[in-house]
């Protein structure tokens, strides 16, 4: 009886093309255009060699020096350099060609457009110079015996600490917005599950009434529709992964272990649209609930906003380990960037836990049900 | 005013949904962008500074100088503990751009030429913000070193360093460039294309497509009722939809956000919402057009408010856009409303014509959203009589 019901299950949940389809283009032009918005953003932040313009107004050999050594090509390379006139250099900053201008004078200054790390970064470049002066001038002042050792301590270069990272998966903050689509892709299957939810209850729908003459245990009718919707949804989860993963965004390298998050995400996704379902009769009300309560689940596991979750972990932890979504997103964060698998699987076994909660629940809301009308 | 009483009473219906968007967007204002945003309104240029958190074990006088340097030039975070997962997430979250631990005995480890090994900085490497905290501490700690070589003590070495970072290199930045960041009125503003397009496509297109049922329309057709009076009452209700959710955000906006904008700022911004609404209902209207089940509306309303706010400049800001993507998004309505919401925000009379050039772009693309619509609907009809 049950592949009987299961069979049918997913040929209804098949024909129903449209649905499917949207379904599947859902998580698929959102990742495109996610894609498309943030493909450079993560590449911006990180440092290269600063272009700027270098004017020269008055002679200073120690600071064109200077400036040569962080134009030095190599991994340590701070600025490229373009000598030229003021009136050139101007015209290049404007056109944001270059970043800033630096003026070669006897107090070397600069130029920039607007506010940015890069200028704060020349400016600290420029500062260097002058506090390498003020310090060996200090120095020569009271102890000039000393001179000789304060000049190559200070010109040595030195690297005067331990550079440490936490992970080597993938860093990008705005990946974290792809977990979320994931996350909202898998939690939106619960509007499918909550249509089907209503064909099987006698006072929800025509369907319901004549599905419910039939001896058939509740658990094994709402047993079989959860599995054929997951293996739906499972399947749209995928392609979703593979198209994403073609297009270029860095999931990490544990594949199988991110298609058992997608399996236990549909899963939560469909359960809750089932319990929904199951105990809001009316389709239009528990169809506007799921829309709802799915994308302000999202919302939280930072499908707009980055740093959402983050902050609900600084202030509600509790809330993190039972959204859903959270779990979702946070499963992928979770293997990208740790070595150990702890976090994962504490996320995996809530999700399954929830499902299976949920199931229970919604059997136990469904069972039994005597109408004195219909 | 039959149906459009019918159209008021079915919408009541479906008041979750445009209440679940204003919750959802009252949730994001309050809860997490107006206590983040920082509109101190600066001008000139300012250094920009680095999140970090530090971890002294070594309490030393060298330690507290790198701390005392750093609380001066930098912005001080402090995350829960040390430990490595607490460190990850703050960084990645960017909560933090680098995490400093200085082990116990660094003090004595710097002054033997080992103090590298006992300094520990925390950071994703290769980003902008690691190099200038980077560039900055061993700068710092060179000239404590240098003094410290030329034989001063720990604690006028500390002094002189400190002193030595006064120094300090002239910047000219343009006169009247805007250096405040984003401010929480942008905020507001720039989020309206997501919420109003979600909001009605959701709120809205059921109300129409049940309008729109088969035995729906039969029935009243056969009525006395007009078939033009209909359509005008249907238009109406859907406009007064429009306005009254424009009236409430421009109501919150000016009682929210008066004291950061002009008069005419105000009013430019309550045009600008209008226009992009104008867009919104005709979105509303083309899918209602092209779908008939509400499951598919749910998904519809999101591909199309969060994708166009994707890129069109909504949550991602126009300058951090690529070069395409700003092409692609000349051919999106919430394109021009962002234009119009950056050049209001830095008003200058001489913007006033460009304000109202993006303005008018919005409203044609609503008209042909709307003849889009128009479209779709004649073609069903006439592959529903064929």
């Amino acid at each position: 009886m049950f592949f009987h019901n299961f069979k049918y299950s997913l040929k209804t949940t098949l024909k129903n093309k449209n649905t499917i389809f949207w379904t599947l283009i859902f998580p698929i032009a959102l990742g495109t255009f996610m894609y498309l918005a943030f493909g450079n953003l993560f590449e911006d932040e990180m440092f290269d060699a600063i272009p700027v313009s270098v004017v020269v107004e008055s002679e200073n050999k120690t600071f064109e020096e200077t400036l040569k050594q962080l134009d030095k090509k190599g991994e340590d390379r701070i600025i490229i350099a373009t000598y030229e006139s003021k009136e050139k250099a101007k015209k290049s900053l404007e056109d944001e060609k270059v970043e800033a201008i630096i003026y070669v004078d006897d107090k070397p200054y600069m130029e920039v457009l607007s506010n940015s790390f890069k200028a704060t970064v020349l400016k600290t470049v420029l500062e260097e110079y002058e506090k390498v002066n003020k310090v060996v001038g200090d120095i020569g002042e009271k102890n000039p015996l000393n001179i000789g050792k304060a000049v190559e301590t200070i010109t040595a270069g030195v690297q005067q600490y331990t550079s440490k990272t936490t992970s080597e998966g993938n860093q990008d903050v705005y990946t974290s917005f792809f977990y979320a689509i994931f996350a909202m892709s898998c939690l939106f299957a619960a509007l499918t599950a909550n249509q089907k939810v209503h064909s099987i209850q006698a006072n929800a729908s025509a369907l319901g009434m004549r599905r419910c003459l039939s001896p058939n245990s509740k658990m094994i009718t709402v047993v079989a529709e959860f599995l054929s919707l997951l293996l739906i949804q499972f399947v749209i989860e995928l392609i979703t992964l593979g198209y994403l993963t073609v297009l270029g965004v860095d999931f990490g390298e544990h594949y199988f272990l991110i298609m058992l998050v997608l399996l236990f995400g549909a899963s939560i996704g469909i359960s809750l649209g089932i319990l929904i379902g199951a105990v809001v009769k009316n389709e239009k009300k528990s169809e506007g609930i799921c829309v709802a309560s799915m994308l302000f689940l999202s919302v939280l596991a930072d499908l707009m906003i980055g740093g959402i979750k983050y902050t609900i972990e600084q202030k509600v932890p509790i809330l993190n380990r039972i959204n859903p979504a959270t779990l979702i997103a946070d499963s992928f964060y979770a293997l990208n960037i740790y070595d150990t698998y702890d976090r994962y699987i504490r996320n995996i076994a809530t999700l399954g836990g929830m499902s299976i909660a949920l199931i229970v629940i919604s059997v136990l809301v469904l069972r039994r049900n005597k109408y004195a009308s219909l | 005013m039959q149906v459009f009483k019918l159209y008021m009473k079915i919408l009541n219906k479906y008041r979750g949904q445009i209440i679940m968007y204003i919750g959802i967007f009252a949730g994001l204002m309050f809860g997490f962008i107006l206590p983040s945003t920082d509109n101190n309104g600066a001008t000139g240029f300012t250094e920009s500074t680095v999140k970090y958190a530090i971890f002294d074990y070594d309490n030393s006088v060298i330690s507290k100088g790198i701390g005392k340097f750093l609380k001066d030039n930098h912005e001080i975070v402090e995350i829960e503990n040390d430990e490595k997962e607490t460190i990850q997430d703050a960084l990645y979250n960017q909560k933090i751009h680098c995490a400093i631990r200085i082990n116990e005995g660094y003090e004595e480890d710097n002054l033997e030429g080992n103090g590298k090994d006992s300094l520990e900085i925390y950071r994703i490497n290769g980003t902008t913000k690691s190099v200038l905290m980077e560039e900055d501490i061993n700068s710092f700690i060179t000239i404590i070193n240098t003094y410290l070589g030329a034989g001063y003590d720990s604690k006028e070495a500390v002094k002189l360093a400190l002193e030595a970072q006064k120094v300090s290199v002239k910047v000219n930045l343009p006169e009247g460039e805007d250096t405040s960041g984003q401010s929480a009125v942008q905020f507001f503003f720039r989020y309206q294309p997501w919420m109003f397009i979600a909001m009605c496509v959701c709120g809205i297109t059921p109300v129409l497509i049940i309008l729109d049922k088969k035995n729906v329309r039969e029935r009243i057709e056969c009525s006395s009722y007009k078939f033009s009076k209909m359509n005008l009452e249907i238009i109406l209700g859907v406009l007064v939809t429009g306005f009254a959710i424009c009236a409430l955000f421009s109501v919150a906006g000016v009682i929210v956000f008066h004291s950061e904008m002009s008069a005419m700022q105000a009013v430019l911004y309550i045009i600008n919402m209008f226009c992009i609404m104008a867009v919104a209902l005709a979105i509303t209207f083309l899918v209602g057009k092209l779908t008939t089940k509400e499951q598919v509306v749910s998904l519809l309303a999101n591909i199309i408010s969060l994708g166009m706010a994707f890129l069109s400049g909504v949550f991602v800001p126009i300058e951090l856009l690529s070069d395409t993507i700003i092409k692609v998004a000349h051919f999106l309505p919430a394109y021009w409303y962002e234009l119009a919401v950056t050049d209001i925000i830095n008003y200058q009379s001489d913007k006033l014509a460009r304000i109202i050039q993006y303005m008018g772009i919005q409203v044609l693309f609503a008209i042909a959203i709307v003849i889009v619509g128009v479209a779709v609907s004649r073609k069903r009809l006439v592959n529903k009589s064929a």
